[in-house]
């Protein structure tokens, strides 16, 4: 490959996909700043490997697989455990965050899931990845993705309820 | 295809399009009720889930790949982190050595206290009577959360729960091998590095098994090597290999 094709396929991946890896490392290391950061290292990752990206259709998998071992990577610099990592304070106010009972509700609980349920979840729900897909990507087998997106989803109902439950008997004269 | 198997499918994906699935949906009231209740938890996560980007993010990452060097020479920074690598590992090497536990303590001591300071919080010695608990139901929950098959030997376990450790649900035994009991944790689908520690009067052993892990705990560390093995064997099936 040439390198002006490289770099031109380079920045069509960065133009696609970066929106989406924000994302996904924001929900992952539950800090706007690390997730840059994890972003940035992610690309400039990729560059050095673009060579071996075969096919453009495993882009976004390639990716979100480098996402997650650079994140993991920063809890073996730091000696860090995911106990230790709070998600931003959920906000009520800021502007750039739908803050509607129902969808902060939700955050609320999401951000209760524990990481290896909220993850497959995320992957799934946002993306449309397939069990298989999330499978190779979390490196785990299939059934137990099944398993945590089972759980994920029941646990998310309950929680929700549950703060119904709260909402209604804080409310009510 | 029964409500149950129904409602298993929705929570793994409601967007499934499974025939006997679809069909069943059509016939039964309650379980379309509760599908739309998860399309509509879904359509919520996609909302909630969604955070702003910086702005001007992607021609940022553009230009700090244009600012790598496009050749790699080592810096003198690269030579100072190699001479410390090799200072520290020659550190370690000699600590391995020299003082057995140095590295145990060292880096693993922050998943290992937690397991201890959960251990202690949560102390199941203080609570369960030498009677067996009987319920294998119970035992099956608890052990599926840590993708476990139920044991053929029910006896050894006295107590079973499920916590949240590190951000990883497990299960939370209190077993009996020749009469000592022990805590053991079936930590899923990780893969650790094998390893003995001692932390706060607790004795620990750290074990691979078929795609999970355990992780024995007593107070005084005896016969923790054989019980750590037994349990191994005895909690050696994968749900997911069934």
């Amino acid at each position: 490959m040439s390198q002006a094709d490289k770099q031109k396929k380079y920045e069509n991946l960065v133009h696609a996909y970066s929106s989406w890896l924000y994302r996904y490392a924001y929900w992952i290391s539950g800090d706007r700043s690390v997730a840059e950061d994890l972003v940035q290292e992610t690309f400039l990752r990729a560059w050095r490997f673009l060579d071996s990206l075969k096919e453009e259709a495993a882009a976004k998998s390639w990716l979100t697989t480098i996402v997650r071992r650079e994140n993991a990577r920063r809890f073996e610099r730091k000696q860090l455990e995911y106990s230790d990592v709070e998600m931003d304070t959920i906000p009520a106010t800021q502007s750039d965050f739908d803050a509607r009972p129902e969808v902060l509700a939700l955050r609320i609980a999401l951000k209760n899931l524990p990481a290896n349920y909220r993850e497959p979840l995320i992957l799934q729900v946002i993306e449309g990845y397939t069990l298989e897909d999330i499978a190779e990507i979390m490196s785990l087998p299939r059934n137990t993705v099944a398993t945590r997106l089972h759980r994920a989803r029941q646990k998310l109902k309950q929680q929700l309820e549950g703060l119904g439950d709260n909402f209604e008997r804080t409310t009510q004269p | 295809m029964n409500c149950l198997e129904c409602r298993r499918l929705t929570l793994i994906n409601p967007q499934d399009d499974n025939p006997a699935r679809t069909r069943h949906l059509r016939e039964c009231e309650r379980c379309a009720r509760f599908s739309e209740q998860i399309l509509q938890q879904d359509e919520l996560i996609r909302e909630a889930v969604l955070v702003d980007v910086p702005e001007g993010f992607a021609a940022r990452i553009l230009l700090s790949q244009s600012l790598q060097p496009t050749s790699r020479r080592p810096t003198r920074w690269n030579w100072l982190s190699l001479a410390a690598s090799l200072v520290l590992a020659v550190t370690l090497y000699m600590g391995a050595v020299l003082v057995p536990g140095m590295i145990n303590e060292t880096f693993y001591r922050p998943f290992e206290s937690d397991l201890v300071a959960h251990t202690s919080k949560h102390d199941m010695f203080a609570h369960v009577s030498h009677e067996h608990i009987t319920d294998p139901e119970k035992i099956r929950e608890v052990l599926a959360v840590s993708d476990t098959a139920l044991p053929g030997e029910l006896g050894s376990i006295l107590d079973a729960t499920t916590c949240v450790i590190d951000g990883i649900e497990m299960a939370h035994l209190l077993m009996e091998k020749d009469n000592e009991q022990f805590v053991v944790y079936v930590i899923p689908h990780e893969s650790i590095v094998e390893r003995t520690f001692r932390h706060s009067n607790w004795a620990g052993q750290l074990v691979n098994v078929d795609h999970r892990s355990l992780a024995v705990l007593n107070r005084d560390g005896v016969n923790l090597d054989a019980a750590a093995s037994h349990f191994a064997e005895v909690l050696s099936t994968p749900l997911s290999s069934g």
